[in-house]
């Protein structure tokens, strides 16, 4: 066990480094540099900089050496030092304008992906264990409805009725006198009362999801021997369902995890435009569109480093499941 | 109907039936019978007869749609007390609380009938801890303790193992120290050793017995092998489209059958006897068991029977009639009340065996030689999958296989037999050796072939499959899968190509019309008839023949048995049938290699070897074969191997067979023995082989084989 998960936390460094070379070259994508842009920013306001200036911005910022020279300055700066570089947009550190929002957006990961499990769970249980029966065909009916709304419709549908009924402010993780307030108890209670619509509205289509491979999971695993076994043994029903089917029923689920994760990070994006979430995804758009190029770069890696941990993480769980994975 | 009050078990009028969108599937239609306590009863049977449903329903543990619909099922756990099963809520207590107590069942894989996921030890305590009232250090002690009565090994350390790091054998053993644990009335066994080696399933029968007498518990024991049964038997019931057809001791059904399913049944059995071994044409039953929704009516069996009657035996629903006072049969040939108009005569006359008896085929021309072929895959292990051993699956192995002759290979599972064949095929690249084909006088090394030269031979050399529901597409019609070898190789497309897909279906017994249909429309001997169809479909000279009827019933066994060797003579082929069925095996082929371990440690013409053995491995295969006779039952004679097939990435020192032969000395420790000519045309690799003087089959006179 301990050699299988050294090596898989070493396969993982290689990946890293991959996705810090792609997130890299994006940075370096559009045509020019940020001295260019600094030049014409320069220039819009009637500044005109002499060649050698530029040169001189060129060396300070070592735009002049070889690209893989400043790949490796800006890698070294972002494991050494924690310094992205700056965004050009709101002149501020990277690592200040993400810090947060990552904070953010892995909360919100987080409680979605609990508020998948335990309402998935149950019911794909129910679904299977009473086939055909009306509560499968109801929770069928309503998993499909789940799957079929895109999630920013839910999401305007879930904004005006929490605005209309419950009187709460709508968007955002926080009401507008907590934004940029320093934490406090009385923010996270604030954020909690917050993050249930995103996370209804991002959990929808996981939970639906999530309940159709669970009943078909549990559907073949119900048939295998091994339940007749536990069944002539006297078990209950309730007791024998946990511990067997469910247990092998949990292990395709467990192993799809990352895909959960990796969703939930980026493909959260146009929800959180909809709801104006203070997490990564819009940022994100907003720095490709601004072509902030630091900012987009870093955001990049930081959510593949994520899916990576994520992907990891639900390696070893399932190793640590499965006895089959980890002793064979 | 026995005088029930003692028994342990009464089971009268049992109905289980299944209500499916396409009908009412009656699995269990009107059962009835008893197992007095102490006593063992076997069901025996083709598969889809209802014996498992039967046995499920004794613990209402069938798989919703299934539900017992009526009947009794009268279980008195002791004197004076009598509980009917079949009226309990099969979720509530009172079952439950027989379920694993009283009442126990072991089933035929024990792979998928434990949880990978769970250790044995889990497993087993949990039954404990239901209906015992025990802390858990005390049910871990007892679970250690039934680990260690059915012969595990160090059983205080296998408690921790999971299923997947047992072995077959050790798995049944965990399962049925499970079943045992609580020390139940009445166990139930679902072709508990269908699934092992013979010399496995002599040690499991050999365990059940003694375990049986100590307990004092009756047996339930389902089968479709008539060797087991005549081996742990007291009484016999047979069953057909969930119905009994007849049921009887031991004795009375093997000496006196009456039915004439029982009597095809024990007719298509391949019988080892002298004279015998080889040649004859089985007795199959023609047909096979209908869908139980296309029941027929009448007696169910009549449109197989042999003896049936028209007008009558496909209308009126036979009787029970009563023999003697467990003797009973339902077939309308014996009501006194409304006899059939056929004497007795027709009853027990013999069927007119087709006089086809072949000498061993005495051709010399070499069609394949193999020269010390190895086929060796790496073990890697590590951090950068260092190649740290090898599986040696195939070791040195030398044969030649002579035009137009059956060689078969036996050996136990885990000795190399299949991946021998599929090396011969190039499905794999070997390690070391030759394989030389005589291909018009030119021999030609396919070992060393180059893959892209391998076309022409796989054409002439051509395989067929154990598992016939795995080895067919399901996605393609009859036509692409027989036809598919043709196109591949350019030798028919279009009309001539359905032409001669037609005729290959005739050839192996199926309609030309099921052309278009799709492999699930069959039965598993039909499809395993689609698989010889496309082996023989690009003329092949060679079939590699691996298990073919092993996941046949015995009936249907019989029929593809005669299909292999209708073919055979027909158009010349050399067949290299590997199989464990040492009955069959000598039914089919010429000559006989046995593996062990990578390695053939004997080989001789059939009759040679079955009759005289040179290998202490031969002998003790051979000893494990169970006879279709009561009268061999118990052999105290019978060799017992212990252990399992000995672990082939292991550097043997000495003869690899050495930890569990009988008869080993010193020097088979140290010295590995090579196979050598022991005497004419037999080749043995042991020692001691001159020396010893081992027992072939038991000879069985010819007047005492049952052929009824």
């Amino acid at each position: 066990m301990a050699l299988y998960i050294f090596k898989r936390c070493l396969f993982v460094i290689p990946t890293l480094i991959a996705i810090s070379i792609v997130s890299f070259a994006i940075i370096n994508l559009p045509p020019g540099d940020y001295v260019d842009r600094l030049v014409a920013e320069g220039k819009n306001r009637g500044e005109n900089m002499s060649e050698e200036q530029i040169a001189g911005l060129r060396t300070v910022y070592g735009l002049d050496r070889p690209i893989t020279e400043q790949y490796i300055r800006w890698i070294s700066d972002i494991v050494l030092r924690g310094d992205f570089g700056d965004s050009f947009r709101w002149n501020l550190p990277v690592s200040t304008l993400i810090g947060e929002r990552l904070l953010l957006t892995v909360a919100l990961s987080l409680s979605t992906l609990f508020f998948i499990w335990i309402v998935a769970i149950p019911i794909g249980i129910l679904s299977a264990v009473k086939q055909y029966s009306i509560w499968d065909y109801v929770f069928t009916f309503i998993g499909f409805i789940g799957l079929a709304i895109p999630n920013f419709l839910i999401a305007l549908a879930l904004m005006y009725v929490s605005f209309k009924y419950l009187g709460q402010s709508v968007g955002g993780l926080f009401s507008p006198e907590y934004l940029d307030a320093p934490w406090s108890l009385e923010k996270v209670l604030d954020l909690t009362s917050h993050i249930w619509i995103p996370m209804v509205v991002l959990g929808t289509a996981g939970t639906a999801a999530l309940i159709r491979t669970l009943r078909a999971n549990m559907l073949d695993e119900l048939r295998r021997p091994y339940v007749v076994t536990a069944r002539a043994k006297g078990l209950s029903e309730l007791r024998l369902i946990i511990k067997y089917p469910l247990r092998h029923a949990l292990n395709p689920f467990v192993s799809s995890l990352n895909d959960v994760f990796v969703n939930l990070v980026s493909g959260g994006t146009i929800v959180a435009v909809v709801l104006g979430l203070q997490t990564i995804g819009p940022l994100l758009l907003e720095a490709f569109r601004g072509e902030d190029m630091f900012l987009a770069g870093s955001a990049i890696l930081m959510m593949s480093m994520l899916a990576v941990m994520g992907t990891l993480f639900s390696d070893l769980l399932l190793a640590w499941l499965d006895p089959r994975i980890r002793l064979r | 109907m026995s005088s029930g009050s003692e028994n342990l078990l009464d089971v009268r009028n049992l109905q289980t039936h299944f209500v499916t969108d396409d009908g009412v599937i009656k699995a269990v239609d009107g059962v009835s019978f008893s197992i007095p306590r102490g006593k063992t009863l076997c069901v025996v049977g083709e598969s889809g007869c209802g014996k498992s449903i039967t046995a499920r329903s004794i613990l209402n543990v069938v798989d919703p749609p299934g539900r017992i619909i009526g009947g009794d099922i009268l279980f008195r756990p002791e004197a004076g007390r009598e509980i009917n099963i079949a009226k309990l809520d099969p979720r509530g207590k009172d079952i439950r609380a027989i379920r694993g107590k009283d009442i126990t069942m072991i089933f035929q894989e024990p792979m998928s009938s434990l949880s990978a996921l769970h250790t044995i030890g889990d497993q087993i305590t949990e039954v404990i801890l239901l209906h015992m009232h025990t802390s858990k250090q005390e049910a871990r002690q007892l679970a250690i303790n039934a680990l260690r009565k059915v012969g595990i090994p160090r059983p205080a350390e296998m408690i921790d193992a999971y299923s997947f790091q047992l072995s077959g054998g050790m798995r049944q053993r965990a399962m049925i120290a499970m079943a045992l644990v609580c020390e139940p009335k009445l166990l139930i066994a679902d072709e508990p050793t269908t699934a092992l080696d013979v010399t496995t399933q002599a040690n499991m029968l050999d365990l059940i017995r003694d375990l049986q007498r100590d307990m004092g518990m009756s047996v339930m024991f389902i089968t479709h092998d008539l060797g087991v049964v005549a081996e742990i038997a007291d009484d016999v019931a047979v069953m057909y489209l969930g119905t009994i057809i007849e049921r009887g001791s031991v004795d009375e059904i093997f000496t006196d059958p009456k039915h004439p399913y029982t009597r095809a049944l024990l007719r298509s059995i391949p019988k080892l006897s002298i004279g015998g071994i080889g040649r004859g044409r089985l007795d199959a039953i023609r047909g096979m068991v209908p869908h139980p929704l296309n029941r027929p009516s009448g007696c169910p069996f009549h449109d197989r029977c042999d003896f049936a009657v028209a007008g009558i035996c496909d209308q009126i629903k036979p009787p029970i009639v009563t023999f003697s006072d467990e003797h009973e049969v339902a077939c309308l040939l014996y009501d006194k009340e409304n006899p059939l108009p056929v004497n007795q005569q027709t009853v027990d006359q013999e069927p007119a065996v087709e006089a086809n008896f072949r000498q061993p085929h005495s051709s010399d021309e070499v069609l394949l030689e193999v020269n010390d072929l190895k086929m060796h895959f790496p073990i890697t292990s590590g951090l950068f999958n260092r190649v740290v051993g090898q599986v040696k699956a195939v070791d040195g192995v030398s044969f030649l296989v002579y035009q137009g002759e059956t060689l078969a290979l036996v050996g136990e599972s885990g000795c190399g037999k299949t991946t021998l064949g599929h090396t011969l095929l190039r499905l794999y690249d070997p390690t070391a050796g030759e394989i030389l084909y005589t291909q018009e006088n030119a021999e030609v090394d396919l070992a060393k072939l180059p893959k892209n030269r391998l076309k022409r031979y796989r054409r002439e050399i051509r395989m067929v499959f154990q598992d016939p529901h795995a080895s067919l597409n399901p996605r393609l019609p009859v036509i692409e899968i027989i036809g598919e070898p043709l196109k591949v190789n350019g030798l028919a497309k279009g009309r001539a190509l359905e032409k001669r897909v037609t005729d290959l279906l005739q050839k192996v017994g199926l309609r030309p019309e099921y052309i278009h249909r799709y492999p699930h429309a069959f039965s598993g001997g039909e499809r395993q008839r689609i698989g010889i169809a496309r082996a023989l479909a690009p003329y092949p000279k060679l079939i590699v023949a691996d298990e073919p009827v092993s996941a046949l019933d015995v009936s249907i066994q019989a029929q593809i048995l005669n299909l292999l060797k209708d073919l055979q003579a027909e158009f010349g082929l050399t067949y290299l049938f590997i199989s464990h069925d040492l009955s069959v095996v000598a039914h089919i082929s010429d000559r006989v290699a046995v593996m062990y371990v990578g390695k053939i440690v004997e080989m001789a013409d059939t009759s040679t070897l079955f009759e005289q053995p040179h290998h202490p491995y031969t002998e003790a295969l051979l000893s494990a074969i169970l006879h279709p006779d009561p009268k061999t039952r118990n052999d105290k004679n019978r060799i017992r191997l212990e252990g399992d097939v000995a672990d082939p990435s292991f550097d043997h020192k000495g003869c690899a067979f050495h930890p569990r032969c009988r008869y080993r000395q010193e020097k088979c420790e140290t010295e590995v023995p090579a196979l050598r000519q022991t005497a004419d045309g037999h080749f043995a690799a042991c020692h001691f082989a001159e020396e010893l003087h081992l027992k072939g089959v038991q000879t069985i006179a010819p007047d005492e084989i049952l052929t009824r």
